[in-house]
């Protein structure tokens, strides 16, 4: 509580000087070339290793690579999270990210009182004018792993661990289901849910679970629990699946395959999208297309996966990225 | 159904062992009077110290050692404030619990040797070393031993002690060492044998579990013991049957454990009755 309470007035302190600063810079005369702005909104600490710093890593990179002027805060509570906005809108920045689905009623209303500024939120489905989300298809690699399971499982059965069942986390295990059915419409794929991203024994009671019931590939999307996921597949002997980063360090042996979501990337593309002049309101959507998604294999693995489903993983990949596949996302 | 139980049966006994070796540690010291509320704490600073040990030496031993240090150390601080210092226990156990989460969740965002990969543990000498022979030994302990005898008249009557010309305070620290050890174990156990490596949070509540097996299990080893061990088997029991797909919403599968849990231990033992200074400084 008190932490909260000097964050509140330290944020205070220092959006007050944002404003006196901005205003006699707003009287002066414009410089010619005026430089490319982004600020971005992180709902929590950017040095958290997780959520929060791959969004930092991102405004560096776009500080980096397109010249932009940056700047950042944290901010947790709705009116901070507008006072944010608004600092971004009256200083003239170009772009505001929210990073998260919680911006978009504070993106809303600051994006009406400063239309020259373009707010996108990581995730959500508010569009105005100049408020749009970023959704990542990471269901387009998904898609995938459930193709090379059902064509290499010897079971005929995969295994599906999830800490909460939130939409993202449900979209990516309908389109593994949905690929590894594509292989086989007999190919059985089972799910837990273990209600939470922290109980690594859990998650690991899960997998030996699904293990038991014959499953013979895993995929995960417990975040940080999923630690628990890789440690029952190497006791165990069974290959499975990263999520979200290459995570084939986490069991060097097991690990086939990771989908991977670049969301540094994508805050650059979108930066270079704003930059140029090419925004256009509605979802904005990353994927393999874009080379956002990916899916990355684990070279040491790979010799051992058939070169027939190796070269059909690359045609779908062609496929997806073509437009002509569309994995289905269960939304 | 009876394969189903029969496959969860294994993976009960191992996944309970951080539990039940909190379990154990908890009821030594709350005989002694002391409520540890800090055990979910101790148990995540002893992952973590014990992942450290584990990924920069490479040995599984070590990682253990780790852990048990680790564990030592956060429960001396409790010790200073709740024995030396006669400070409140609830609120000291709580003060342990936020400084472990927030400094184990610092700590491994700031070190790169959290990274690195860890050593696999081949022979599990520690499924026999919690579920026999600690409560053996504590059984022997708190029953048949004069340590025993005294420390258990510091949960009942620290003044009847004090009146002998014993020191209460150096019954209880021992007492909270031995849950250390007891604890350190369990840590390290969850990191390097039920984890590939810390995460944050990763003790995820069980020390607050642990803390209501002992008030369910009536404080005695045998009712811990069962205790544990029908949580442990409800809990492997309810993935087993989401791995079943019998059609079973997973929220309610996900409240099983705890339900049935509460359910038997309500029906089983007999009268219920703390220890009469537990808690008091």
């Amino acid at each position: 509580m008190k932490r909260t309470l000097l964050v509140c007035v330290l944020f205070a302190v220092f959006s007050c000087q944002q404003r006196e600063t901005a205003a006699p810079s707003a009287a002066a005369p414009a410089p010619a070339a005026k430089p490319f702005k982004a600020g971005l909104l992180t709902p929590g600490s950017i040095n958290d290793g997780g959520w929060n710093a791959i969004a930092y890593e991102g405004l560096q990179r776009i500080k980096n690579e397109l010249g932009a002027e940056v700047s950042n805060q944290e901010t947790k509570t709705p009116p901070e999270m507008l006072d944010g906005f608004r600092s971004y809108g009256a200083k003239g920045f170009d772009i505001a990210f929210g990073h998260g689905f919680e911006y978009q009623e504070p993106a809303k209303q600051a994006a009406a009182e400063y239309p020259n500024t373009i707010f996108i939120t990581s995730s959500g489905n508010t569009v105005t004018n100049n408020v749009s989300p970023m959704r990542f298809q990471i269901e387009e690699s998904t898609y995938l792993l459930g193709v090379i399971a059902a064509r290499e499982s010897k079971t005929g059965k995969a295994g599906l661990v999830g800490g909460i069942n939130l939409p993202s986390i449900d979209s990516s295990f309908v389109a593994f289901k949905a690929g590894a059915q594509s292989v086989n419409p007999k190919f059985e794929v089972k799910t837990i849910y273990t209600g939470n991203f922290d109980d690594v024994g859990a998650a690991k009671v899960a997998t030996l679970s699904l293990i038991n019931a014959g499953c013979d590939f895993i995929f995960h999307q417990a975040n940080e629990a999923g630690r628990g996921v890789f440690q029952a597949c190497t006791e165990r002997k069974v290959r499975c699946f990263g999520s979200n980063k290459n995570q084939t360090d986490m069991a060097p042996d097991y690990v086939v395959a990771s989908a991977v979501v670049d969301v540094p990337a994508a805050f650059v593309e979108m930066a270079k999208i704003v930059k140029e002049k090419r925004f256009k309101p509605g979802e904005q959507h990353f994927g393999f297309n874009n080379n956002i998604v990916r899916l990355e294999w684990n070279d040491k693995l790979k010799a051992s996966i058939s070169p027939q489903t190796i070269a059909e993983v690359d045609r779908l990949t062609n496929e997806i990225k073509a437009g002509t596949l569309k994995p289905p996302a269960g939304f | 159904m009876y394969e189903l139980i029969a496959n969860s049966i294994p993976i009960a006994i191992v996944a309970s062992i951080p539990l039940l070796l909190a379990v154990e540690g908890e009821l030594l010291v709350q005989r002694g009077g002391i409520i540890n509320l800090g055990i979910e704490g101790m148990m995540l600073t002893a992952a973590m110290t014990a992942a450290f040990a584990a990924q920069t030496t490479g040995s599984v031993t070590i990682g253990f050692l780790g852990g048990i240090a680790g564990a030592m150390v956060i429960t001396a601080i409790f010790g200073v404030f709740a024995i030396a210092l006669r400070a409140d226990q609830i609120v000291t156990g709580t003060a342990i619990n936020l400084l472990a989460l927030g400094g184990t969740s610092f700590v491994y965002r700031e070190v790169a040797a959290f990274q690195r990969p860890i050593p696999q543990l081949h022979t599990d000498i520690v499924s026999a070393l919690s579920w026999i022979v600690a409560p053996l030994i504590l059984g022997a302990i708190l029953w048949n031993t004069s340590f025993g005898l005294r420390l258990r008249a510091c949960g009942e009557n620290p003044e009847a002690l004090a009146a002998t010309g014993r020191s209460v305070r150096m019954h209880r620290w021992a007492a909270l060492m031995i849950e250390a050890l007891l604890v350190g174990i369990g840590g390290a156990y969850l990191s390097l044998a039920l984890s590939s490596g810390f995460a944050e949070n990763m003790t995820a509540g069980r020390g607050f579990i642990a803390l209501s097996i002992v008030i369910f299990g009536r404080w005695k080893i045998k009712g811990a013991l069962l205790g544990t061990a029908i949580f442990g088997l409800a809990a492997a029991l309810q993935y087993a049957l989401q791995a079943a797909n019998r059609g079973i919403p997973f929220h309610i599968l996900l409240a099983v454990p705890y339900v049935v849990t509460l359910l038997i231990l309500c029906g089983v033992a007999g009268r219920v009755r703390s220890p009469e200074s537990l808690g008091r400084p």
